[in-house]
């Protein structure tokens, strides 16, 4: 589904789109970003930035207010939430044959895709469990596991490691790199965690609220695959600290 | 991991089943007790109006095969009124979840229907019905209809968003997002219902051979009831009033052991 030549084309372009609800409040002012084939951009910003908005638009979930999205055709999307949203009454091999399922996809061929999903997360020994029986940690792997197993060419992730603990966080990061990397996925990751934002991304877009509006967008130098020392280096230091900076002041303007 | 004071006995199976009965047990033997006592001396001289529980048994051993036969008959009606109830309640919530008119315009109604004191549409259902298991039927589910529409509404309505939202990037076909989706979400809450309904299907049957009387030939535990207290054969009606009780208990009991099979597992109500 995505070529590995066409790095340079565009997956998902974002032109003076904008979201208002009831009338007058407006979650997101125009904005515009242009993501790359097999990039892998953040969005970091406070909360009420806009930037879930931002996610939402592009997935369909909600539709603009104005501005136009455009991505091609035969691009297909999977969608990772906050919470894992698992169906309590399937074991993780039901689970991640969902979005197949709904799309479709006969039994034995999306069992086999499925399976190895499960695989790929490290989840091969917990097929039959429950997700009750899954851990915090590993229920978001499975709601990995059922997004990838759907072969989506753009992986849409809306702060999936906020409530996970620090040590999962750190070694659920380091997977969603592997994973983005090794299937070539164009992925955008909605975080209010900066050094999330730096350990996974190729560029950062930094958002500020009232109203929700892109300041800044942040190159990062970084070569993958990245190991876990990048976090240690000053220069992932000192993009943190500017990133910082930034978000500090598009929040000060309106104070 | 035993503590000082227990006994060997709260090991091991049978000691879990003491631990779990013991309490519930105690309370059966002293209740008996009281009634005994109380049977035995301050009501001595008026056995018809409490029966010690000696002469209970003895009743209920000899009309044996009477009590038996009414809690078949009774059995049956609540089966039957329980049965449509819970699948026309569930179409009917079913229906009422697709969209906010149709549960503005439908809803009232269940209400009602739970709200209209039954005693009143009686005659009603008689006159329509006739006298006989029909009518009994009848008022069964009028009485468990409710606690199912309700609760089986209250299920489907409360399909976590995350999850609606999940289904409706994939599919805009309304029917797998129920079927696959809202209704094994709503099971919980459907459960819950048929649990309380499963009780009251029962008092429904014997509200409606009550109201029915004997008019309807062979009869249930309301039509036996009636017959002990025209007799004024206490103990004979204290042993129906169990037999009643313990039908009910019975059914609740079934109905929650299902239940319990399908959410076991993924739910915290059937841990």
């Amino acid at each position: 589904m995505v070529t590995s030549g066409g790095v340079s084309e565009t997956a998902i372009g974002v032109c003076e789109v904008s979201k208002t609800f009831d009338e007058d409040l407006v979650a997101l002012a125009p904005s515009s970003l242009s993501i790359r084939r097999g990039e892998f951009v953040a969005i970091v910003g406070p909360s009420g930035c806009g930037k879930s908005t931002l996610l939402r638009l592009i997935a369909g979930i909600m539709e603009p207010t104005a501005g136009k999205i455009s991505m091609p055709a035969d691009d297909t999307l999977a969608f990772v939430f906050q919470e894992p949203g698992l169906l309590p009454w399937r074991n993780a091999l039901g689970n991640a044959e969902l979005l197949l399922e709904l799309n479709g996809v006969e039994r034995q061929s999306r069992r086999k895709t499925a399976t190895e999903a499960l695989e790929t997360v490290g989840l091969d020994n917990f097929v039959d469990a429950l997700p009750h029986q899954l851990s915090g940690g590993m229920k978001m792997r499975l709601s990995l596991a059922r997004a990838i197993a759907f072969r989506p060419s753009l992986l849409l992730m809306d702060e999936p490691l906020a409530a996970v603990d620090e040590i999962t966080r750190d070694i659920l990061q380091e997977e969603i790199s592997t994973l983005c990397q090794n299937l070539s996925l164009t992925a955008l990751l909605v975080t209010h965690n900066v050094y999330e934002a730096l350990y996974l991304a190729d560029r950062i877009v930094v958002m500020s609220t009232r109203p929700g509006r892109i300041i800044d967008i942040v190159e990062v130098p970084f070569a993958f695959p990245r190991t876990p020392d990048v976090r240690a280096s000053t220069e992932f230091t000192r993009l943190a600290a500017g990133i910082s900076a930034s978000l500090r002041q598009g929040f000060g303007e309106r104070i | 991991m035993m503590r000082g004071g227990r006994s060997a006995l709260s090991t091991g199976r049978l000691g879990a089943l003491m631990n779990a009965a013991g309490p519930v047990l105690l309370v059966a033997v002293a209740g008996v007790l009281c009634w005994y006592l109380l049977s035995a001396t301050y009501y001595a001289d008026r056995p018809w109006l409490l029966p010690g529980p000696g002469v209970v048994a003895g009743a209920a051993l000899e009309n044996f095969t009477v009590i038996a036969q009414a809690t078949v008959i009774t059995f049956v009606e609540a089966l039957s009124g329980f049965a449509i109830a819970a699948v026309g309640g569930v179409l009917t919530a079913a229906v009422m979840s697709q969209s906010p008119f149709l549960e503005k315009s439908i809803y009232p109604y269940a209400v009602l229907l739970q709200t209209v004191p039954i005693i009143t549409v009686a005659p009603l259902i008689v006159l329509w019905f006739g006298y006989g298991q029909t009518s009994v039927i009848v008022i069964s589910i009028i009485i468990s209809l409710f606690p199912i529409i309700n609760n089986t509404l209250l299920g489907l309505r409360s399909t976590p968003k995350v999850l609606v939202e999940l289904f409706d990037m994939q599919t805009r076909s309304r029917a797998v997002t129920f079927f696959k989706l809202r209704l094994p979400s709503a099971m919980p809450q459907l459960i819950a219902g048929l649990k309380i309904s499963a009780g009251l299907s029962v008092i429904g049957a014997i509200v409606g051979e009550f109201l029915i009387g004997t008019g309807g030939g062979r009869g249930g535990l309301g039509v036996q009831i009636i017959f002990a207290q025209g007799q004024m054969h206490t103990a004979l009606l204290f042993a129906e009033i169990f037999a009643a009780t313990l039908l009910g208990f019975l059914f609740f009991s079934a109905v929650s052991a299902i239940g319990n099979l399908v959410l076991r597992g993924w739910h915290e109500s059937a841990a």
